[in-house]
């Protein structure tokens, strides 16, 4: 056996970032990813509301204004869809029409686990509710990953930002001063987080199904998973009845651990000291200046007193270097320290190209592109990725014609009929 | 709290020896139902001199943040820097289908339990490895707390105020993230284990982790740009987070649907009528007359009226909850999503249900953090020792 998850179907209906994730974790160790798409709902393969921002060249249009008929699939696939959908395979299938979710249950016949994020509801209106899929497939694997999950506000439609104003993230992710309507919201941690999670769960329910013979249902409610990773203010509040408040960068039993200016406009990095023996290494990193003697500075005690005036010293010397330096010089006297790395650092990132961690891929209207691989290694099972995200539907013939056995005339009427669409 | 029953993963015993920024890998996969085992020194782990703590008097068994990372685990104690305690762990190993560890990489090497001795003892072990830049490659030496893997790994630059210094997410992402997919690399493995009966050694990156929850490489490789900060704002309007008459709401207009029913909302003002307003980008360059109107509309209602308003409505908004918030939340309680649990000195304390919910094979709370050696006995006793034999240890401080 290759791969940890060989032989393992996985039929995949999630569009967005946090299904998607989940579902190329799973590729990554060699499951086959069936992407079960159609012309009528593009989603994220247009790009998405979510594509890098200024992105020239992609067209934003609203799916209401599109032809279906008109459309070139050989276009479509987005850098954020190609991010997270490389190596899985894709089909289209009209699911609005009843002949559409026949050969639907078909496929879950002979499938192991099924993953969806739609809103509450969708799939029962379907007839895809887990009793119903258990039906086709006693054991099958159903997992949903709901923003909030069956409850009261099921129906609630909400995005990656929203859930971090939602679960807590929000309220504390910034300075001490920042003002609530200017604190972070508008990543996609959470989404990541569920999603990490998600793979996790349904690997487990494998683990579970290869021992016991029985498969089950799934629901990680991504708000659930997201407050779960703030457990420290929630426990902080649960036991001292203390509402967390906003911490910013700094630590409140270590100093000097900041995020400090270096030269160049709006070029960061971190430095955290957090031990007397780390004090010293820094000291003579930075060349042992005579301000770092002084009484005042002289214990951890001291320089969290004075940390105000403590941080304009480091900052002075931070500034006549570029944050890569600061690393370099640091981490070379064992201190903590990071370039705060954007999106370019980040691509030319040594450690990251030495690791081979960067896809290459050839995306049909963007071109060479490098996106994520997988973030984990295994000395055992995984799998080396094809660098390639499917156009829509090349997978059609492989599944309708080799794994459901339909023959070429069946295949080629039912997409005239718009069902294989 | 119930005990044993059929859950996901309860035949799996697992060791766990994290200080730091893979604690709540374990925390994770105990929750799934393995027996996870926290090894400490005989002085406690780090965490338990880590607050905040209960009452703010700090204490070994006064941690919150302890308690938080270790309920559902046992715990024992061994130090490892005896060639006793070093015997007693490979006994440990022997028994064991995992090892947790997330010490630098070299360390365990150094005092001679690395992969290469422990699989010789059990060939099967798998052996999970959480460091911060991973094992190989130019920074593999590097310290790597949670700030410097926030830095390195491009989420904290694009993190905060777009006229402030960037900053680092609350509560430890950097290590949240990498326990989680360690969990994640540590069930494959079992998988794999299960279906071929070979171990093996995983080595989880805290860089590479949050590089790939960033999307930068895929951002720049397309954009050339090298992103920035921008708050709540999103690349629309209205559509970031507004002051209302208790507090804030995070409000997303971003389709030509959600805008129909904003402006509907809002009672249709003459000057939002023209159609150039459905476009989100026109919106977006114009958010100095939008933000206006939308504050003095959330200004008069409280967020619980502009939430239900605009959900009604299809439109993505919540209101910005703080933990006192999600206690009170009807959704929450309705899924029983805050439970209570009693830990010896804390007390009755809430904590939270396991966010999977398995129909078949339940993730429950069953044991709250454990105390300082609280189950030497029961397993070192599982080993063959007496209660002799680990007074003895205790005395020349191996336990």
């Amino acid at each position: 056996m290759k791969w940890a998850l060989e032989g393992i179907r996985v039929i995949d209906l999630t569009d967005s970032i946090v299904g998607p994730f989940t579902t190329m974790l799973l590729a990554s160790c060699g499951a086959e990813v069936i992407r079960v798409e159609s012309r009528m709902h593009l989603g994220f393969r247009r790009n998405g509301p979510w594509g890098p921002w200024g992105n020239e060249g992609i067209p934003q249009i609203p799916e209401e204004m599109i032809d279906f008929n008109e459309v070139d699939i050989n276009l479509l696939v987005g850098p954020t869809y190609a991010e997270l959908n490389h190596d899985k395979l894709s089909i289209t299938l009209n699911l609005a029409r009843s002949e559409g979710r026949e050969i639907f249950k078909r496929l879950v016949k002979i499938s192991d686990v099924v993953v969806e994020n739609f809103s509450y509801g969708v799939m029962q209106k379907w007839g895809f509710d887990y009793s119903d899929l258990r039906k086709i497939k006693e054991d099958i694997i159903n997992v949903t990953i709901p923003a909030l999950g069956k409850g009261p506000a099921e129906k609630w439609s909400t995005w990656g930002m929203n859930l971090l104003s939602y679960s807590g993230f929000t309220y504390l992710w910034g300075h001490p001063d920042t003002p609530v309507t200017e604190r972070m919201a508008s990543g996609f941690h959470g989404d990541y987080i569920a999603g990490t999670e998600a793979a996790a769960a349904i690997l487990a329910a494998l683990y579970f199904r290869a021992r016991t013979g029985k498969g089950q249902h799934i629901e990680i409610s991504q708000a659930e998973a997201t407050i779960s990773v703030l457990g420290l203010a929630y426990l902080d509040y649960f036991i001292n009845r203390r509402i967390p408040q906003p911490a910013g960068n700094k630590h409140p039993r270590f100093a000097p651990y900041n995020c400090y200016p270096c030269k160049g406009d709006d070029r960061w990095c971190v430095i955290a000291v957090r031990s007397e023996d780390e004090w010293q290494r820094f000291y003579r990193a930075i060349d042992q200046p005579s301000w770092a003697r002084e009484e005042k500075y002289k214990t951890m005690e001291e320089r969290l007193k004075n940390v105000a005036e403590l941080d304009e010293h480091v900052a002075e010397w931070t500034r006549k270097h570029s944050p890569h330096q600061v690393m370099k010089i640091l981490q070379s006297f064992k201190v903590p320290a990071a370039a705060v790395q954007n999106y370019e650092d980040l691509f030319y990132d040594l450690q990251l190209r030495n690791r081979g961690f960067i896809l290459e891929q050839n995306l049909p209207r963007l071109g060479k592109i490098e996106v994520s691989g997988a973030p984990l290694r295994l000395s055992r099972g995984q799998k080396i990725p094809e660098p390639r995200t499917a156009i829509l539907g090349e997978h059609n013939n492989y599944v309708f014609g080799q794994l459901l056995g339909m023959t070429e005339e069946e295949i080629k009427r039912l997409e005239k009929d718009r069902i294989i669409f | 709290m119930s005990t044993g029953g059929c859950s996901l993963l309860d035949d799996i015993s697992i060791l766990d020896m994290t200080e730091g920024r893979g604690q709540y890998a374990g925390k994770f996969l105990a929750d799934l139902g393995a027996d996870v085992v926290k090894i400490e020194s005989p002085w406690g782990s780090k965490a338990r001199k880590t607050g905040p703590f209960k009452d703010d008097l700090p204490g070994l068994e006064n941690s919150i943040y302890f308690i938080y990372y270790n309920t559902n685990k046992r715990g024992i104690t061994l130090n490892l820097d005896t060639a006793v305690g070093r015997d007693l762990f490979k006994q440990l190993i022997r028994r064991a289908d995992v090892l947790i560890e997330d010490s630098e990489p070299g360390f365990m090497e150094s005092i001679g339990l690395d992969y290469s001795v422990l699989c010789r003892i059990n060939q099967q072990i798998i052996m999970a490895s959480i460091t911060g830049f991973g094992h190989t490659g130019p920074y593999s030496d590097y310290q790597a707390p949670d700030i410097v893997s926030f830095a390195a790994g491009g989420l904290m630059f694009i993190s905060g105020a777009e006229n402030e210094p960037p900053v680092v997410a609350p509560c430890e992402q950097a290590y949240h993230a990498s326990s989680l997919m360690a969990a994640f690399g540590i069930i494959s493995a079992l998988y794999l284990r299960f279906r071929t009966g070979k171990g093996q050694f995983l080595d989880i990156s805290t860089h590479e982790v949050l590089a790939s929850f960033s999307q930068g490489i895929m951002r720049y490789a397309v954009t050339s740009g090298t992103g920035g900060r921008t708050g709540s704002q999103f690349f629309a309007a209205p559509a970031r987070v507004y002051p209302c008459k208790d507090g804030y709401v995070h409000l997303l207009v971003f389709y030509p649907g959600h805008w129909r029913s904003f402006i509907d909302i809002i009672g249709n003002p003459e000057i939002l009528s023209d159609q150039a307003w459905y476009d989100a980008t026109f919106r977006a360059k114009n958010r100095d007359l939008i933000d206006p109107i939308t504050i003095e509309f959330t200004l008069k209602h409280t967020r619980a009226e502009i939430t239900s308003l605009c959900q009604s409505r299809g439109i993505p908004c919540t209101p910005v909850n703080t933990p006192a918030d999600i206690c009170d939340d009807p959704h929450f309680t309705a899924r029983e999503f805050i439970m209570e649990i009693e830990h010896p000195v804390a007390g009755m304390h809430s904590y939270f249900a396991p966010a999977p919910k398995f129909t078949e094979s339940p993730a429950v709370t069953r044991r709250p953090a454990p105390l300082l050696g609280q189950h030497n006995q029961e397993i070192y006793g599982e080993l063959g020792y007496s209660d002799q034999d680990l007074i003895k240890f205790r005395a020349e401080g191996i336990i």
